[in-house]
């Protein structure tokens, strides 16, 4: 009996389904197992080869379990708002809803054919009315709660209310408080929520009519369609993921992540320890200044060890003081030096480290612990939004302290001794210092603490611990997300009850953005104007593609619930996600809000864990690598190039290494006779010598490769026959191609579609070739070559079978 | 068999996935090889193989005359005992140099190996007739027939 994998797949895909084989109970004596996939985004392009990876893996491992007798949960969903929908909707007019879902039938009819055991009946997508219902709900929980400082952990706002009401606070007392108007009281309450609103500077992004996330813009241009940014004040929501900055550090520790995975969210937090301090300021001789003869530098510093090594400081160019401490003399050169800085992009700011730029002010600083007088500087390098927006240079141990110091020609201070040789910066902890006062002689990782200890008691500075995350941004100016379940009065921001939700996407006319930057909701005067004139009106951001991935995980294990995001019964059951795989271009998006999610969640005891993933898996890439094929262009006489013959029409295409050989001399005379013999007569082969062929190179489309090798038949029907009449020439009867990784290559031929690698050597063959590849963690190209192997494999699996049962039979 | 089952859970088990696919090759060339029909170690590779290829796994084990699916067969397990290499595979040198390879089983003495040694084809043919000086035998190691 001949393997016929496409009827067997079928029928047993057919079978399990009308069985109900993957179905899962939350009722189960078994010991339960969470394997998860990141949900994809439904994308027009549908599924390619690099999706299946993860999934085929994390499938495995779910039927694996499930053998070992486990009650195995393995759901599979849509992360199905996001911006592409919504981009495609503004060029077509198509409601997002109508692509979104056309995509998603497209995805599960390739994902079943790969034979996946997912228990669609948990199926979710973030864009479901009935899904959202709870993601906005959970977005109310974060609004009206407040982050304690004392139990380090969310508690009702309610309660702070309580506590204001009866006790008041440092700034005010109980009286104070109920005397505050309700917007006063609001406006001090939105200061602690966990999701709040603020006036805010956002990464505005006029091409995309949108405000982009930190982490959806790189290299200074938007993720997608890398569109410039730009600074804009509006209002907007934020996460106060910051309260939670300590916790999340804390939790890496209780995770099976991959270190760099762990590094780089440790990087993210960017939680560093020092002291913040205060210099005086030298009054200078113009009158301007008179008035602020108290204004004090404000610095902050995590090696207060180098406080010696100071030879200058660098302020921001925005900074508050610029204006106030330029002396007479420089101001001409700092105005002229201003200028140039708002012409520059924060990216450019920091990108372009080799190019040196700054501007002496003209006043100095003076070091609390000699006396010494340090030059204030301003320059670009240092961004107003980190820290204090100033910076002690220490040149003998920082790079770019150095570096703009021999560029200034500024005098260095050497407190290191024989670490520093003059050359460059020598960043060590493990030095003895010198010519450091009362820090001499001792190692500079213990010099810190005594030098922190010194400022506190001087009283100029304190110790003070610092991180590099912000509170996450929260809104987008978009239709296709999450509407928030937000009324502002009066400037006063109301929640709606929970039996108000879901509050639906309403339909509008145009995707476009609205007035003044808003979104496409502020054009629906009827469904924003809640009175008429707007005096009440809606909140018309939506949230971010982030917001429903940030607790997907929690509804799988009780999709169906009316009544609640998720049975705390049925939550204590599944617990945390066991295994969780996933690519790594998620480290500090997804899976740090996901992690404070889930922090909240426990802190109210809505969930009894407080770490969303057990053991995270990072899959690697399967870069599509491009096929190109050599064409002949045209033949030019060597002399002078004055005589060209154009043979591109003729469309002879040469295979790889007889148009570009790497053993031997190209060999013209070789493929002048192949051309003839293709076409008689069109080349002179007696002075064939005399010219010189040029070739191009055509980017072939994989789908019609196999291996290195063009399948010709193929390759004729492609693109509408272009190719039809084309001629080849050969080598060993093929036509090899050149293998390249072009990434960025504006026609992308480089999908392969898993469901017609199914259907030619069946799922099973897929499966396993795909997992042959190469290690589960690891980024490597796609080939098809490989696979008739493993078909040949499974080929020999079923004769084994069969011979047996052939045997048996006549036993 | 015992030794594919102990891989094949280690590489699952480790999210070794791309070993475990070569482990199914090699296990299944060598049953080819051995022309192995029996049900109960067909049986195993099956179940061990139903994360991997669903498909055919399901429906030879349907084919074996199985009730119920194999998705939800008992794993099987392996028997560390049946692990330990009873048999090895030893080099024949004849005065040093490297001719041919006997099978023995580890637990034989000189002179029960002396004896084997002297029946194999290919030392018959160096030897010619004549009767060796002297057989080395490390146990475990090698054998030198010295002529």
């Amino acid at each position: 009996m001949e393997y016929d994998f496409r009827k067997i797949e079928q029928h047993w895909q057919e079978a399990w389904k009308k069985n109900g084989s993957y179905k899962v109970s939350n009722e189960s004596a078994k010991p339960k197992y969470y394997v998860l996939d990141m949900f994809p985004y439904p994308s027009g392009a549908g599924l390619h080869v690099g999706h299946p990876l993860g999934y085929i893996a994390s499938d495995i491992y779910s039927r694996y379990k499930r053998l070992k007798g486990f009650n195995v949960l393995h759901p599979m969903g849509f992360d199905s708002f996001g911006l592409p929908a919504e981009q495609y909707a503004l060029e077509t007019g198509q409601h997002p809803a109508a692509t979104t879902e056309k995509n998603i039938a497209t995805f599960k009819a390739q994902l079943d054919k790969i034979g996946f055991c997912y228990d669609w009946d948990r199926e979710l997508r973030t864009s479901d009315p009935q899904f959202y219902k709870w993601t906005q709900w959970i977005f109310l929980q974060l609004f009206n709660s407040y982050f304690c400082n004392t139990q380090k952990k969310a508690r009702p706002i309610a309660d702070l209310v309580k506590k204001y009401e009866t006790k008041g606070n440092p700034h005010f007392t109980a009286e104070q408080w109920n005397a505050f108007t309700k917007k006063e009281q609001e406006e001090i309450l939105m200061n602690r929520r966990l999701a709040f609103s603020k006036y805010g500077e956002v990464n505005w992004c006029e091409a995309l009519g949108t405000v982009l996330a930190n982490d959806e813009i790189v290299n200074g241009v938007s993720e997608r369609g890398g569109h410039p940014v730009e600074k804009k004040k509006m209002r907007q929501w934020y996460l106060r993921i910051t309260a939670y900055a300590d916790r999340l550090l804390e939790g890496l520790e209780t995770v099976e992540f991959s270190e760099s995975m762990k590094e780089m969210q440790r990087n993210w937090i960017g939680k560093s320890e020092g002291a913040e301090m205060e210099f005086d300021l030298i009054p200078g001789p113009s009158p301007e200044r008179e008035g602020s003869r108290s204004s004090k530098l404000r610095v902050y510093t995590t090696r207060p060890d180098t406080i010696f090594g100071v030879d200058f400081m660098v302020l921001a160019p925005e900074h508050e003081l610029v204006t106030v401490i330029t002396t007479t003399g420089q101001k001409a050169e700092v105005e002229k030096y201003l200028h140039y800085v708002k012409s520059r992009s924060e990216r450019e700011r920091l990108a372009e480290a080799k190019i040196i730029t700054g501007c002496f002010t003209g006043a100095y600083a003076i070091n609390p612990f000699d006396g010494r007088e340090i030059p204030i500087w301003i320059a670009e390098y240092v961004l107003a939004g980190y820290g204090t927006g100033a910076i002690m240079a220490v040149p003998c141990g920082d790079q770019r302290d150095f570096a703009f110091a021999k560029h200034f020609d500024i005098p260095i201070t050497n407190i290191i001794g024989s670490h520093y040789n003059g050359e460059e910066a020598n960043p060590t902890k493990d030095a003895i210092l010198e010519n450091s006062g009362f820090l001499n002689g001792l190692l500079m990782k213990d010099a810190i603490v005594v030098a922190i200890n010194k400022i506190e008691e001087l009283g100029i500075g304190k110790r003070k611990v610092n991180y590099r995350m912000r509170d996450a941004g929260f809104s987008r100016q978009r239709y296709w997300g999450e509407p928030f379940p937000i009324i502002w009065s009066d400037g006063v921001a109301i929640p709606l009850d929970a039996e108000e939700l879901p509050l639906e996407l309403p339909h509008v006319d145009t995707y476009g953005p609205g007035p003044e930057g808003e979104g496409p909701l502020a054009n629906i005067t009827e469904w924003v104007e809640l009175t008429p004139g707007g005096e009440v009106k809606r909140e018309t951001s939506t949230m971010p593609g982030y917001a429903g991935s940030s607790w997907y995980f929690l509804r799988y294990m009780d999709p169906e619930n009316e009544t609640t995001f998720c049975d705390r019964k049925a939550s204590d059951y599944w617990n945390q996600v066991d295994l969780y795989i996933g690519g790594t271009e998620h480290a500090v998006g997804h899976l740090l809000y996901s992690r404070m999610w889930t922090k909240v969640l426990f802190d109210l005891g809505l969930i009894g864990f407080d770490e969303p993933f057990k053991k995270l898996l990072n899959q690697g890439m399967i870069q599509g690598s491009s096929r190109f094929v050599y064409r002949l262009d045209e033949l030019v006489s060597n002399f002078d190039g004055s005589d060209k013959i154009q043979l591109g029409e003729y469309n002879f295409f040469i295979s790889c290494n007889i148009a570009m050989p790497t053993d031997s001399d190209f060999d013209r005379l070789r493929i002048a006779t192949l051309i003839n013999e293709k076409t008689p007569g069109l080349l002179n082969i007696q002075t064939i010598n005399n010219y010189g062929f040029s070739f191009s190179t055509l980017h072939v489309d994989v789908n019609i490769v196999d291996g290195v090798e063009l399948n010709i038949e193929e390759f004729k029907k492609w693109k509408s026959s272009e190719f039809a009449n084309a001629e080849f020439i050969l080598e060993n009867g093929q036509i090899y191609l050149w293998c390249g990784n072009r990434e960025n290559e504006q026609a992308k031929f480089n999908t392969v579609d898993p469901s017609v690698l199914c259907e030619k050597y069946g799922a099973d063959t897929f499966r396993m070739y795909e997992m042959f590849l190469g290690p589960v963690e690891a980024s490597k190209p796609w080939d098809t070559k490989g696979i008739e192997g493993v078909h040949r494999f499974l080929r020999k699996l079923w004769r084994l079978f069969n011979e047996a049962s052939a045997k048996a039979g006549k036993i | 068999m015992h030794r594919t089952i102990k891989k094949i859970e280690e590489d699952t088990e480790r999210f070794s996935f791309n070993t475990a696919v070569s482990t199914f090759m090699i296990c299944v060339n060598d049953l080819a090889d051995l022309k192995c029909h029996k049900k109960e170690i067909l049986e195993k590779l099956l179940i061990l193989l139903t994360p991997y290829a669903p498909h055919i796994s399901e429906e030879l084990w349907d084919q074996l005359g199985n009730q119920g699916s194999v998705l939800d067969a008992a794993y099987p397990t392996f028997n560390p005992a049946l692990l330990v290499e009873s048999t090895k595979e030893y080099p024949v040198s004849i005065n040093g140099k490297l001719r041919t390879n006997i099978e023995l089983t580890l637990d034989l003495e000189q002179p029960q190996v002396e004896e084997l040694v002297l029946q194999n084809e290919v030392v018959q043919k160096w030897l010619d007739g004549k009767a060796p000086k002297k057989i080395i035998f490390v146990k475990n190691k090698m054998i030198n027939v010295v002529i």
